[in-house]
């Protein structure tokens, strides 16, 4: 009884749908009935039997083949309003038998990977790619997982919610902080404004290494710019900034994205909450953004 | 044996390579039936395909020729009629159309769908056990390669995989053969003509000569009996009945009032006869026949003929009085005698012919006359006067077999004036006999007589039984000599009879089969009971043979041997990791689970990186393996 329970909930779980051969299926069982039974031949009517049963042992053993798999989120990017952002899926197969020829399909954009096999008790891994277009905490896209093993006829299918819950940084979007801020971008000096190469000395950015020297003369050299800077503080307040609220988060979303790539510090004060990027790690910042 | 490990650890080829397989498994029996300039066209073809030319128009023209050739000798309008002729045509054109379409190295949805419409074809060709394992074995091998493609592993591990399934199928696959309703008409021809029969050597007349006989094994027909409860005394089949002796032969001529009368008919026996094909009316039926199966005539002697000739090899059923009285009105024609050409005989029957006995008396007494001439049966008979063949046989050559005795039987019964005819058949032998089946064949052709009383009607007589060597020993031993020895009779014997099992249940399962097992299923209770067993039988045979069938075979022979204590480890929740070594799992195992599993894990590494396979040191691996087993039981 308790197997029968099990048996039922599986059947609950994956389901089926026919596929074109299914009807191809039919056809060659109506051709094979019709022979046997116009010249009342037993060896046709075996094989029409023998049809139908393989593709219905075939059937049940698609859905054990698909049941048993499981998808987790492996890592992620950062995810971020109105762009693609990708995702690592862990596909388990957690029988003690091999699965066959899985397609795992997002339901949304019916993005499509397909797995030939995964062996008993071990996963595949399969990136995917998502696009949300509100901040905010959002659920990953419903998978469906399908197989035409072992038998095309019919597919099986089942899908899975995934259980982890991630959040949609806001659209970085807006004025670029060095258009905003007039600030020359190479702060550290491009290449066609150093004067000269001098030796490298332990301690120095590696952004300053002049490569082309070590390709040639096998010599660490950096290069001695006509000036520098000295690193300044960033200062965004959510207050002070101009549009609504969501071209406001973007604004600052995106003025973060660009402090992180050209390493700048900055603070932020978005109403009460004040943060300084050297306290606080850029998710945590977008993260505050994000939940504003 | 090294080149069969290869092929089942091999990795499936393309899916075009694939096809290839199922091209050529499906064109199979189309070779059988095949003319010569068919198949040269097919070599052909393969030539061409093989060596990738580019000449396509070359091969059609070619083709178009060749199966212009392969049908000429036969083509004509009316040929259209022979379906297999038909079948073969459409065949030849579809294999033709598949080696142009091969040519061009393209697959299309033509290709993949030809194998199936190649099989289907085939059904047409042949209706026997043969063709039966080949469709399911191809239908199989079709499942296989197409699995094997979608799983990309091993073909042994696609083989179990797809037997499984298979297997699977079985349950369903035996009850809708046994419940689909079937046809209730003969099968149908629709205007095809049957294409060829063969003659069984059977002969309607009797003609004595001094000519030997060569038996042969040709089978002649299969009986299943109801049940097997018959003495060989019995299995008389009968053929014809010949009452008029014209010289050395013996006819069938009748008057138009000689019919017989057939009454008290006791200990009925139902039988199904399979008759061979012998292009004859023939039917043959034990004594005496009650029932009239469908197109089928009963002569005025009782025997019984087919309305049409048996080109094809047909089911009777039949149902057989083996106590009887039949009874003639007009006895003329069975007391003719030309006593002239026996004169000796006549002489020495002149006593018992005068005598005031019974004529059953004397019929027996006449029995005993045969008895005491010694007479030799042989199938080389020599030395007999066919002049005067009656006096020779009895009195100088003394030796004959069933037709020298019948034909002598009858003329002398004429002589002491009892009515006579001889009856020609066959005479089965029990020792031919499996359970209730009973294969008659061309060497139980047989000759005996039946005499006339007013009485008791025609009662058989078999002369033969009065030579010296008793005539079922006799045939034993001929029998033996035709197939070499006793075992090999009896090896055949089985193979035949499981075949007439396969055909009678398989090939020949048809709606009054299905109507007798329902109407046994609804009427005999333990039947029933019997039948549901069967059934669950083959389920649990099916899970037990489908949970046996390993899909995912095991490389490691030391890992695999280990398999059955991991089962028991996992059971207490020890389950070796992916990437944890067999040290560390170990280990762990013994601190969990309390076990000492410190000399198997001694013995796994050594014989594990050993250079060369230790087969020694591998039975310590497995006793330290069934000590363990035990403790882990036992704690």
């Amino acid at each position: 009884m308790k197997s029968f329970k099990a048996y039922i909930s599986i059947l609950k779980e994956v389901k089926n749908r026919p596929t074109k051969f299914f009807l191809y299926l039919v056809l060659i069982i109506v051709g094979l009935f019709m022979q046997a039974y116009m010249h009342n031949y037993n060896i046709v009517y075996l094989m029409m039997f023998f049809l139908v049963g393989v593709a219905g042992a075939a059937s049940l053993y698609g859905v054990y083949n698909l049941y048993y798999i499981k998808a987790t989120l492996l890592s992620q990017d950062r995810f971020f309003a109105n762009a693609t952002s990708s995702y690592t899926l862990s596909i388990i197969n957690p029988k003690e038998s091999s699965v066959y020829d899985i397609n795992v399909i997002l339901t949304d954009t019916k993005q499509l990977k397909h797995i030939p096999s995964i062996q008993a008790n071990d996963t595949a891994t399969i990136s995917l790619h998502s696009l949300f277009t509100q901040r905010g905490e959002a659920k990953l896209p419903l998978l469906e997982l399908n197989s035409l093993f072992p038998l095309p006829h019919e597919v099986k299918y089942k899908h899975i919610i995934m259980s982890e819950t991630i959040l949609v940084y806001a659209e970085p979007k807006g004025i670029s902080l060095f258009d905003f801020y007039s600030i020359d971008n190479s702060n550290n000096g491009e290449i066609s404004e150093f004067e000269g190469i001098k030796d490298f000395v332990q301690g120095e950015n590696i952004s300053a290494i002049h490569w082309a020297s070590l390709a040639k003369s096998d010599s660490l050299k950096s290069k001695n710019f006509l000036y520098e800077e000295n690193k300044k503080t960033l200062h965004f307040d959510f207050a002070t900034l101009d549009g609504n609220i969501e071209e406001k988060l973007s604004q600052l979303t995106l003025w973060v994205l660009e402090c992180e790539r050209n390493q700048f510090d900055f603070t932020l004060k978005i109403d009460a909450v004040t943060l300084d990027s050297k306290e606080s790690s850029i998710d945590e910042i977008l993260q505050t953004i994000t939940n504003y | 044996m090294k080149y069969f490990r290869q092929l089942l650890t091999t990795k499936p080829p393309s899916n075009e390579r694939l096809l290839d397989i199922a091209l050529i498994l499906s064109i199979v029996p189309h070779l059988f039936v095949m003319k010569f300039f068919m198949l040269l066209y097919i070599v052909m073809a393969i030539v061409f395909i093989y060596k990738k030319s580019s000449k396509k128009y070359l091969l059609m023209t070619m083709g178009l020729l060749l199966i212009t050739l392969s049908f000429f000798t036969s083509y004509n309008f009316s040929d259209f009629s022979r379906m297999q002729f038909f079948v073969s045509l459409i065949s030849s054109l579809l294999i033709f159309a598949i080696t142009l379409q091969k040519l061009t190295n393209e697959v299309n949805i033509y290709l993949k769908v030809s194998p199936i419409l190649l099989m289907v074809l085939s059904f047409f060709f042949f209706n026997s056990i043969v063709m039966l394992f080949y469709a399911i074995t191809t239908l199989y091998l079709f499942t296989l390669l197409y699995i094997w493609s979608k799983m990309d592993t091993q073909l042994i591990n696609a083989i179990s995989f797809t037997a499984k399934l298979f297997i699977a199928a079985l349950p369903l696959v035996s009850i809708l053969f046994l419940v689909f309703p079937r046809i209730s008409i003969e099968k149908s021809e629709f205007g095809f003509r049957a294409d060829k029969y063969i003659d069984s050597g059977y002969d309607g007349k009797m003609r004595v000569s001094s000519n030997a006989i060569n038996l042969s094994n040709k089978i002649i027909m299969e009986v299943l009996f109801k049940d097997a409860n018959i003495s060989d005394s019995q299995l008389y089949f009968r053929g014809s009945t010949l009452s008029k002796q014209k010289g050395l032969e013996w006819v069938k001529e009748r008057s138009p009032n000689a019919k017989d009368i057939l009454s008290q008919a006791k200990n009925i026996k139902e039988y199904e006869a399979t008759i061979y094909p012998h292009a004859k009316n023939w039917v043959y039926s034990l004594d005496m026949p009650l029932t009239l199966p469908s197109k089928t005539k009963r002569n005025d002697d009782y025997t019984l003929r087919s309305d049409k000739p048996l080109y094809e090899k047909k089911k009777f059923i039949l149902k057989s009085a083996l106590e009887y009285k039949l009874y003639s009105k007009d006895l003329k024609s069975t007391l003719a005698v030309d006593e002239e050409k026996s004169p000796r005989v006549y002489t020495l029957l002149k006593d018992l012919r005068e005598n005031d006995i019974s004529k059953k008396k004397k019929a027996y007494e006449l029995l005993a006359f045969f008895k005491k001439q010694n007479i030799a049966y042989t199938l080389q008979p020599t030395a007999t006067d066919l002049e005067n063949f009656t006096d020779s046989f009895l009195l100088d050559s003394k030796n004959g077999y069933c037709v020298h005795f019948a034909s002598a039987f009858a003329s002398t019964a004429r002589m002491v004036g009892i009515p006579s005819r001889v009856v020609t058949g066959f005479k089965a032998d029990k020792k031919n006999m499996i359970n209730n089946y009973l294969l008659v064949k061309s060497s139980d052709a047989h000759a005996w007589v039946e005499l006339y009383f007013r009485k008791d009607g025609w009662l058989r007589f078999d002369p033969t039984s009065t030579a010296i060597s008793n005539l079922s020993e006799l045939a034993f031993e001929q029998s033996k000599n035709i197939l070499g020895n006793s075992y090999l009779t009896k090896v055949n014997h089985y193979f035949l009879y499981t075949k007439y099992i396969i055909n009678n249940w398989v090939l020949d399962y048809n709606r009054t089969k299905q109507l007798a097992i329902l109407d046994k299923l609804l009427n005999d209770t333990l039947y029933l009971l019997k039948f549901v067993l069967a059934l669950l039988l083959l389920i649990a045979i099916t899970v037990v043979i489908f949970i046996s069938i390993k899909t995912n075979r095991c490389n490691d022979k030391i890992v695999c041997k280990m398999q059955k204590l991991f089962k028991l480890f996992k059971k207490h929740g020890a389950v070796k990791k992916k990437h944890e070594s067999m040290h560390e799992f170990l280990i762990q195992t013994q601190a969990s689970l309390g076990v000492d599993l410190h000399e198997l894990n001694r013995l796994y590494h050594l014989l594990k990186y050993k250079e060369s396979f230790d087969e020694a040191l591998f039975l310590e691996f497995q006793k330290e393996l069934h000590k363990v087993y035990k403790r882990c039981i036992k704690s």
